[in-house]
C-alpha cells in the first residue's frame, strides 16, 4: 500500500480510514463512474432526500386529520384504501427521511476521515451539528403523528426523557397517562411542529453551505433517478405500515423500530434519562468542538501583491471557497478593481495562483512575483522546483527515453510514483495551482518531451475544482489558457488516488511509448 | 372509510388533482436538475477531452492510425450496470430492513407497569391567620386582605407498597421559587403480572410519621398492562 501523502494529517488511524475509504470509493467508481458515485455526492443526496420528504409530506398533510382518533384512521385509509398512491407517498416520506439520515451521517464521517472540518472549514462542520439535531427532531416528531403503538412508545419515552431536565412545572409525560387523555388540539400542535421543525432544518441546511463557493445541492441526473427509483421500489414492495392504534392502557410490545431515527430509545430504556442526556450533550459538544481538537495550523493564506494585480478577477472566478473578492482599487494604479483575500475562508489551495495571468515563469526577474500568491509556497518556489527537477532530469534520463516531468497534487498519488529514474515530479498543494504557462515553459523553453499532470480522482478533488479548472485551461476554455503552441499530444492528465498506482504506471508507460513513436515518425518525416 | 362496489373510480381523484401538483413541486424544489442539460465542465466531458488528446497522440504516433474508442457516457457497460443494481439493491435492503427490524420490546414478557403520577399541592406550612385592624392599617391600601397566608407549602410524601413490601418511598418538593406550587410525581415500576395487593399512602401536611391519605387495592395485572396510581382532590388516592 502506498500511503496517502502531503498535507493530510500524519495520523495512523486517519490514514488507515482514508485508505479504506479510498478503496470503497474506487469500487463505487468502477460501477457508477466518478460523476454518479454516491460517495462523492453524499451532501447533495441528503438535500435530494429532504426535498422528497418535503414534497411527500405536503401531500400527506392535505389528507391528514388532526384529531386523536382521526390521525390514525386517516393514515390507515391512505395506506390501505389508496395504497397505490397515498400509500406509496407515505412510504416515500418515511424512506426518504431514513435515507437522509444515512447520507448525512456518511457525509459527516467522510469529511472527518478526509480531515475536512478544521481550519477555515470549521463553519460547515459546526453548522452541520444542529442540522443533525433538527433532522432527528423532524423525524421523531413525524413518528408521533401516526399515533400507532410505535408513536405511543416514542411519545411517552420522549416526554419522560424531557421531564428528567426538571424544566417543566409538572411532568409532561403525565399527559399520556390514560386512554382519552389526549385531545384533538394536541395533534394540531404536533402538525405545526412537524412543519416548523423541518423548515428550521432547511434554514440550517442553507446556513451549512453558506460559506462554500458554488455549492452543489442537486445530485447528478443519473444518481438522482437511481436513488428515487430505489425508494419507489422499496415503497411499492415494502410499504411503511402503522403498528396498531395506540392504547395508553397497555405498554406497546414487539415494535418495529426505525433504527435510523429511534436508536436512542432502547438506550433510554436500558440506561435511563440521565445517561442518555449525558451521551446526547457529550456527543454534540464533542462534534461541535472537533474543529479545534486539535486546532489545525495551516500555512498562511493567499496574499495579493497589488503591484502585480491588474484586477482581472480570474482568481475571484476560480476560488472554490469564495475567499477572493474584488474591491475598488486602493493603491492608485490605473485599474478599476483589486483582488482581496478573506483569510477566514482561504484553504491555501493555491488555485488562485494558477488562475493569475501574471505568473509566467519565463521572466528572468530574480524574484518571480505574481498578483496573488501563497506565502508558504510561492510561485517562485514552484519555478525553482521545476527548474531543479528539469536539471535533475537532464542528468539522469537515458538519451533514448522521452523526458517526462510530472506535476502532482498533495492529495493524489504518492510522491514516489511521480519521481523515479525515468521521470521527475514537482508537487503542489493542488494541481489547480499550476499556471498553464509552466507547461509551456517545460515544453517550449526546456524541451521536455511530455508533461504529466496528476490530481485527485474525478469528481473527488480535495479542493473541489482543481482538476476541472486545470483541464479547462488546457482545453483553452478557461482563463488563463494554455498557449496554442504547446502540442496537446505531449500532455497527459491523470486523476487518481490510492489504489490507482498500477493504472497510473500503465498510463505513463503508454504515454512514453506514444511519445517515442511520435519521435520516430517525426524523424522519418524529416528524412 | 369508503365502501366500494366494483372499482371506486372516485379514489383516483387525488391522483388526478395532486399528481401533477406533486410532480410540479418536486420539479421546482430541486429535481429539475434531472431534466436539465449539463452546463459546465463535468467529468464526462473532461474524460472525453483527455481521450481526444490521446487520440491525437495516437494519430501522431502511428502516422494516422485508428482512433481509440471513447468512453462518452459514464459507466453503462453491463458489468457497471450490474454493479449499480447491486449497490441500489443493497441500499433498498439496508434502508427497508433497518426501518423496522430487528423488532424491539420495551417491556420484558411477564411484566406489567405501575405508573405513579399525580400533582398535588401540600398543606401550607403556616396556616392562614386573620389580620387585626392594626395590622391591616399598616399595609398599603391595595394589600389589605383579611387573611395573612404565607405561601410556603409542605413537600408531599408518598409510600407505595406491593404485597406489603416497599416499592417506592419518596417525597416531592413544591414547585416554584417560593415553594408554593404543587408537588409532582411521575415514576414507573415494572412488576410481575398476576394478583397483587397495592397499598399507597400519602402525606401532605409535613407529618413525617403518619399519612393523611391511604388507599389499598387488589389488582390483577396482565402482561404489559398499565396501572395508574394517582390523586384527585375529590376522590383522594386512586388506582386504575
Amino acid at each position: 500500500m502506498v500511503p496517502m501523502c502531503g498535507s493530510l494529517e500524519d495520523n495512523l488511524i486517519r490514514r488507515v480510514l482514508q485508505n479504506r475509504l479510498s478503496d470503497v470509493e474506487a469500487l463505487f467508481d468502477r460501477a457508477f463512474g466518478p460523476s454518479w458515485n454516491p460517495f462523492l455526492q453524499l451532501g447533495t443526496l441528503a438535500f435530494f432526500f429532504f426535498w422528497i420528504a418535503a414534497v411527500s409530506g405536503i401531500y400527506l398533510f392535505i389528507f391528514f386529520e388532526t384529531s386523536a382518533v382521526g390521525a390514525y384512521q386517516s393514515i390507515e385509509h391512505m395506506t390501505h384504501a389508496q395504497w397505490y398512491y397515498s400509500g406509496i407517498i407515505r412510504s416515500l416520506h418515511r424512506y426518504s427521511s431514513d435515507a437522509m439520515v444515512v447520507t448525512a451521517v456518511l457525509h459527516l464521517g467522510r469529511e472527518f476521515i478526509l480531515d475536512r472540518y478544521r481550519g477555515v472549514r470549521w463553519f460547515s462542520w459546526f453548522t452541520g451539528v444542529p442540522v443533525l439535531w433538527f433532522l432527528y427532531m423532524s423525524g421523531i416528531g413525524g413518528y408521533w403523528l401516526v399515533w400507532d403503538k410505535l408513536a405511543q412508545y416514542v411519545a411517552v419515552a420522549s416526554m419522560e426523557w424531557l421531564d428528567w431536565l426538571g424544566i417543566f412545572g409538572e411532568p409532561v409525560a403525565a399527559n399520556f397517562l390514560t386512554r382519552g387523555s389526549l385531545d384533538d388540539r394536541f395533534f394540531t400542535l404536533l402538525v405545526f411542529l412537524h412543519i416548523f421543525v423541518p423548515l428550521v432544518l432547511l434554514f440550517l441546511m442553507w446556513v451549512h453551505i453558506l460559506r462554500i463557493g458554488r455549492p452543489k445541492v442537486n445530485p447528478k441526473r443519473g444518481l438522482a433517478i437511481g436513488s428515487l427509483s430505489a425508494l419507489v421500489i422499496l415503497s411499492v414492495f415494502f410499504p411503511a405500515l402503522s403498528q396498531g392504534e395506540a392504547d395508553l392502557g397497555v405498554v406497546p410490545t414487539d415494535l418495529g423500530l426505525d433504527w435510523f431515527f429511534l436508536f436512542p430509545y432502547p438506550l433510554y430504556d436500558k440506561w435511563g434519562a440521565g445517561a442518555l442526556w449525558a451521551i446526547t450533550v457529550g456527543v454534540s459538544l464533542l462534534l461541535l468542538a472537533m474543529p479545534w481538537l486539535p486546532r489545525a495550523r495551516p500555512p498562511k493564506p493567499a496574499q495579493v501583491y497589488l503591484e502585480k494585480c491588474n484586477g482581472c478577477a480570474r482568481c475571484y472566478e476560480d476560488c472554490p471557497y469564495g475567499a477572493v473578492s474584488m474591491r475598488p482599487r486602493t493603491d492608485g494604479l490605473p485599474f478599476e478593481q483589486e483582488a482581496y483575500v478573506n483569510s477566514d475562508l482561504c484553504t491555501r489551495c493555491g488555485i488562485c495562483v494558477g488562475a493569475c495571468p501574471v505568473s509566467p515563469p519565463f521572466r528572468r526577474e530574480e524574484q518571480l512575483v505574481t498578483g496573488i500568491d501563497l506565502p508558504d509556497f510561492p510561485l517562485a518556489q514552484l519555478r525553482t522546483d521545476t527548474a531543479a527537477a528539469i536539471a535533475d532530469l537532464n542528468k539522469k534520463t537515458v538519451q533514448s527515453l522521452p523526458r517526462l516531468i510530472a506535476f502532482g497534487c498533495d492529495h493524489g498519488l504518492s510522491t514516489d510514483l511521480l519521481s523515479n529514474d525515468e521521470m521527475v515530479g514537482v508537487r503542489l498543494p493542488c494541481i489547480g495551482m499550476l499556471p498553464p504557462s509552466f507547461i509551456d515553459y517545460a515544453v517550449s523553453a526546456e524541451g521536455i518531451d511530455g508533461v504529466i499532470m496528476s490530481g485527485c480522482r474525478d469528481c473527488n478533488c480535495f479542493h473541489r475544482f482543481g482538476i476541472n479548472w486545470t483541464q479547462q485551461r488546457i482545453a483553452a476554455k478557461r482563463d488563463p489558457y494554455l498557449r496554442r503552441r504547446v502540442p496537446r499530444e505531449r500532455l497527459l492528465t491523470f486523476w487518481g488516488a490510492l489504489g490507482d498506482e498500477k493504472k497510473f504506471q500503465a498510463t505513463v508507460e503508454e504515454f512514453r511509448t506514444d511519445l517515442k513513436n511520435m519521435a520516430q515518425n517525426s524523424n522519418k518525416d524529416s528524412e | 372509510m369508503m365502501d366500494s362496489g366494483g372499482f371506486p373510480y372516485y379514489v383516483l381523484l387525488p391522483l388526478v388533482v395532486f399528481g401533477p401538483l406533486f410532480a410540479w413541486i418536486l420539479y421546482t424544489l430541486g429535481i429539475g436538475e434531472l431534466f436539465r442539460t449539463r452546463k459546465d465542465g463535468d467529468v464526462t466531458r473532461l474524460q472525453i477531452e483527455e481521450t481526444e488528446r490521446l487520440n491525437r497522440r495516437r494519430l501522431y504516433a502511428k502516422g494516422g492510425g485508428t482512433e481509440v474508442e471513447t468512453e462518452k457516457t459514464g459507466r453503462r457497460s453491463i458489468s457497471a450496470l450490474l454493479g449499480q443494481s447491486v449497490a441500489y439493491l443493497a441500499f433498498i435492503i439496508f434502508v427497508g430492513a433497518l426501518s423496522v427490524w430487528p423488532s424491539y420490546r420495551p417491556i420484558a414478557p411477564g411484566l406489567a407497569l405501575i405508573k405513579l403520577s399525580f400533582s398535588h399541592p401540600g398543606q401550607r406550612k403556616v396556616a392562614c391567620q386573620k389580620r387585626s385592624r392594626k395590622e391591616l392599617a399598616k399595609l398599603a391600601a391595595n394589600m389589605r386582605t383579611a387573611l395573612s397566608c404565607p405561601r410556603e407549602r409542605w413537600p408531599v410524601r408518598i409510600d407505595l407498597r406491593l404485597d406489603g413490601k416497599p416499592l417506592y418511598k419518596g417525597s416531592a418538593s413544591p414547585a416554584g421559587l417560593s415553594s408554593d406550587g404543587a408537588s409532582a410525581f411521575y415514576q414507573t415500576f415494572p412488576i410481575p403480572v398476576g394478583r397483587h395487593r397495592l397499598t399507597v399512602r400519602m402525606s401532605d401536611d409535613g407529618d413525617t410519621e403518619k399519612f393523611a391519605y391511604t388507599h389499598d387495592k387488589i389488582i390483577d395485572l396482565s402482561g404489559a398492562q398499565i396501572v395508574v396510581v394517582g390523586f384527585n382532590t375529590n376522590k383522594g388516592l386512586f388506582v386504575k
